[in-house]
């Protein structure tokens, strides 16, 4: 915070910012900035009430993070057992070679005069060496620094999306432009290609792909301190040589070809000033011999989100393609026999179990698509139905996801019989490979229906029981005749707001299962299910609001209203905006009946009950929740 | 690049004396071997690293292996005698940093472990509390776990590095944004756990 912005502020508006409150509580105002504050303070209660608050709420934080968050976390699962085991080996490891030297009496004077003569030699070359260069940091040094630099870079834009061009040139293949834009935030990107011959850029584009995921590295960031470090740590056997003039170099040869497609050399050159990455060439050895691809850069550059047209990420011109690429299995070799992967037991990792059954499987030397072990949207669709028959998707607590070509299904349940009952809903899909499950019994309630996310139901519970009274109690009172209807009448209401949100929850989640592009290749029978778990949602958020309305019209005597919505849903681009309409219009509402009808100390709330925008509100969002039923 | 340049980058600004460092300084006398010395740097910030990485980016094993990982690098960078003033400050960047390369396409983490409100208020201790008390804690904490719940993943990350007693500066450098953006990272967060979620 700039001295600036904070004398502006304290001389145009009669108050202190929340900006210098914290910064005060925090220390981290200067001590001239500090004193001004200060006097202030001294003057201004309503200054001091916000202070208070402030400090009210760290005090909250702080005994809620000490007395409830870290006694219900876990113990690290292994009681840090291994630690011992790793540092010892990490000890052996960095000790290894001076042992070796240390031991002269092991040698004999043969050897020994001949390693003296290495020495020699190998000092003459080092001091020789010192002559033209200077000390090295290694190349995971330089790559994460790279990659630090990168962060900073791209953390630096709210909601940022890197946008790359780069110019691919590939054996005798003519060059061609690869645009990137990385949408890390929502896990999506686009990518276009342009070249004199689109057909073969497209092929070069695939192949490359290809050669890049098979050597664990991104194929939707090819020129990135994270995909070069990410194969770099792959490799068992390899030796880096980094080099520094106009650019620093960085030179990794992979001494074990255990592949058909593996990369033999990579050299990657970083800019002096800020170490990004801007050149990449990869040899490749293959059946034909060697392959060289070099990628540069063009263009890079880091934007916000909110720059780019709300359906940029929609009109994807290629990326259907290169999204199947990435899901491309390794194809076997001559020499995949002799893989350290091959002895990989089944089961005990989930990407080398896959690689494995794929390489047994597949002698098809061409790289081919698989949909036998590799989840597809398709299949997603699938568990989402099973899921919601069984009802467990009301809630947070299952999450459904496909990751590196695995659909993970996660979550924690209240109870062993509810477990079976998850995983007996889930039995058409249990044998997959390409499903994994890990289902948690843990002591608390899974399912959404049973305990939504605000777990507002049991205040109004706990009210019962109190003495204390809501906002509305008077009312109610009056209306019911007698105490226990009325709180009865309002933790119903609470619970079926709660409900009715749930499902709104359910229909946000199932719409950014899905990117634009995955759906547009959805199967049409996987479609119809996706659509019709969509509707059911909507359908059932849509009776919850209108018995709302009308149980609630009752007692409070609510003004005839019809819904009239501006939100058109008419196609499947609709949707993404048309639920977060409604996501917005019924956690509003939900607000709004929970801080009427459970324990406040503002009496005033209760009154919007009674305001005609209320009933409004709600009617409107059972009619847009029609609307996104009704979609076909 | 010269190591010298490459360990004063490390450095940058770390000097902050906020966190005193002493305890873990004292452990550094010439009596006891590095490894030993890691040992007791391991036994000292195990915890907090696990704590920190927990609450923050999610899985216990995950964090676990992750805590685990940032000592043994310490341990190295030590035995290569890199220069580390400020330990505490090295060791939570380092796993940071580990944990949000491992974790970059993660979306959503669980708010605690165990996801669920009646869960929590069936732990909340009330011992020593009157009825009224028990309810009013209830209440403030309920409002308080519902704030969590919006953070996100930034605001999280700097309030439990500010929770952990790092300076603006120091979360600054480990999260490597600028300091008026953990200001602001800061200022939502007590927003959102203060009930007052209009932005």
């Amino acid at each position: 915070m700039s001295k600036n912005k904070f004398t502006k502020l304290k001389f145009e508006n009669d108050h202190l910012s929340e900006d210098q409150l914290l910064m005060l509580v925090d220390g981290e105002l200067s001590a001239k900035e500090a004193s001004n504050t200060r006097q202030h303070l001294e003057i201004c209660w309503t200054c001091r009430r916000e202070l208070e608050k402030i400090e009210e709420t760290i005090s909250t934080f702080i005994e809620f993070r000490k007395k409830i968050q870290t006694p219900l976390n876990p113990a690290p699962p292994n009681k840090w057992n291994n630690f011992n085991r790793l540092l010892r080996e990490t000890q052996r490891e960095l000790e290894q070679p001076k042992r070796s030297w240390l031991n002269l009496y092991n040698f004999s004077p043969f050897q020994l005069r001949l390693g003296i003569a290495s020495i020699a030699v190998f000092l003459i070359t080092v001091l020789l060496f010192q002559l033209v260069t200077v000390e090295k940091i290694s190349a995971a040094e330089l790559l994460d620094k790279a990659s630090i630099k990168q962060n900073e870079k791209v953390n630096s834009t709210s909601q940022p999306v890197v946008y790359q061009k780069l110019r691919v040139r590939a054996g005798d293949a003519k060059q061609m432009d690869w645009e990137v834009w990385n949408d890390a935030g929502n896990s999506r990107s686009k990518q276009t290609i342009s070249g004199n011959q689109p057909k073969e850029s497209i092929d070069v584009l695939q192949e490359l792909s290809e050669i890049l995921q098979k050597n664990r590295m991104d194929p939707l960031k090819p020129l990135s301190p994270e995909s070069f470090k990410s194969w770099h740590g792959s490799l068992t056997d390899k030796t880096d040589e980094i080099t520094e003039n106009e650019a620093v170099t960085l030179k990794t040869t992979n001494h074990k070809i255990s592949f058909d497609g593996q990369i033999s050399e990579a050299v990657v050159r970083f800019r002096q000033n800020d170490f990004h990455p801007f050149d990449q060439i990869i040899k490749v050895k293959t059946a034909n011999g060697e392959k060289t691809f070099q990628i540069s850069e063009v263009n890079f550059e880091v934007v916000s989100l909110n720059t780019l047209k709300p359906n940029f990420f929609d009109e994807t011109p290629i990326s259907n393609e290169i999204v199947k690429i990435t899901k491309i299995t390794p194809s076997p070799s001559p020499l995949s026999s002799a893989s350290p992967e091959a002895t990989t037991s089944p089961g005990k990792e989930e990407f080398s179990a896959t690689s494995l059954t794929l390489r047994t499987e597949n002698n098809n030397p061409k790289p081919e698509l698989t949909t036998k072990t590799i989840a597809t949207a398709d299949l997603e669709v699938e568990v989402l139905q099973l899921l919601s028959n069984a009802k467990a998707d009301l809630g947070d607590e299952i999450t459904v996801k496909r990751e590196n070509g695995v659909l993970y299904v996660r979550g924690l349940v209240e109870t062993p019989e509810r477990k079976n009952e998850i995983l007996n809903s889930l039995q058409s899909v249990r044998q997959n490979q390409a499903v994994k499950i890990e289902l948690n019994t843990v002591a608390e309630a899974v399912a959404k229906q049973k305990s939504p996310p605000s777990g507002k139901p049991t205040k109004v519970d706990d009210l019962e029981t109190k003495t204390l009274t809501s906002a509305a109690q008077n009312d109610l009172v009056e209306h019911f005749g007698n105490e226990v209807e009325a709180r009865r009448f309002a933790s119903n209401t609470v619970n079926r707001s709660s409900q009715a949100l749930s499902h709104v929850y359910a229909l946000r989640r199932l719409a950014k299962q899905f990117s634009a592009a995955e759906l547009k290749n959805l199967s049409p029978e996987a479609k119809a299910k996706w659509l019709n778990l969509i509707s059911s949602h909507a359908r059932n958020f849509a009776a919850n609001s209108e018995s709302l309305s009308r149980e609630l019209g009752n007692v409070f005597n609510a003004p005839r209203v019809s819904g009239a919505v501006n939100v058109e849903v008419n196609s499947l681009d609709d949707l993404p905006r048309a639920i977060e309409s409604l996501f917005a219009m019924a956690s509003s509402n939900d607000r709004l009946i929970r801080s009427a009808l459970t324990l406040s100390d503002d009496d005033g709330k209760f009154s919007v009950l009674k305001a005609p925008q209320f009933w409004q509100s709600l009617k409107n969002a059972e009619s847009l929740a029609n609307k996104i039923a009704a979609l076909k | 690049m010269p190591r010298e340049r490459f360990n004063s980058w490390l450095r940058n600004e770390a000097e902050t004396e906020v966190i005193p460092q002493a305890e873990l300084w004292n452990t550094m006398t010439d009596t006891i071997s590095l490894e030993e010395q890691i040992e007791q740097i391991f036994e000292a910030l195990k915890t907090p690293v696990y704590q920190y990485l927990l609450s923050v980016f999610g899985e216990p094993e995950e964090a676990e292996d992750l805590a685990q990982d940032t000592f043994l690098r310490l341990y190295r960078a030590l035995h290569k005698g890199q220069e580390i003033n400020n330990i505490r400050f090295w060791v939570f960047r380092v796993a940071h940093n580990l944990a949000i390369d491992k974790r970059k396409h993660q979306q959503f983490v669980s708010v605690l472990q165990v996801d669920n409100w009646d869960e929590v208020e069936q732990n909340m201790p009330d011992r020593g509390l009157n009825p009224e008390q028990i309810i009013l804690q209830k209440e403030k904490f309920e409002m308080l776990y519902q704030g969590l719940k919006l953070l996100t993943l930034n605001e999280r990350q700097c309030l439990y590095l500010r929770a952990e007693g790092f300076r603006y500066k120091e979360i600054a450098e480990i999260m490597n944004i600028g300091v008026p953006t953990v200001g602001e990272y800061l200022r939502r967060s007590i927003k959102k756990l203060g009930g007052q979620n209009n932005e």
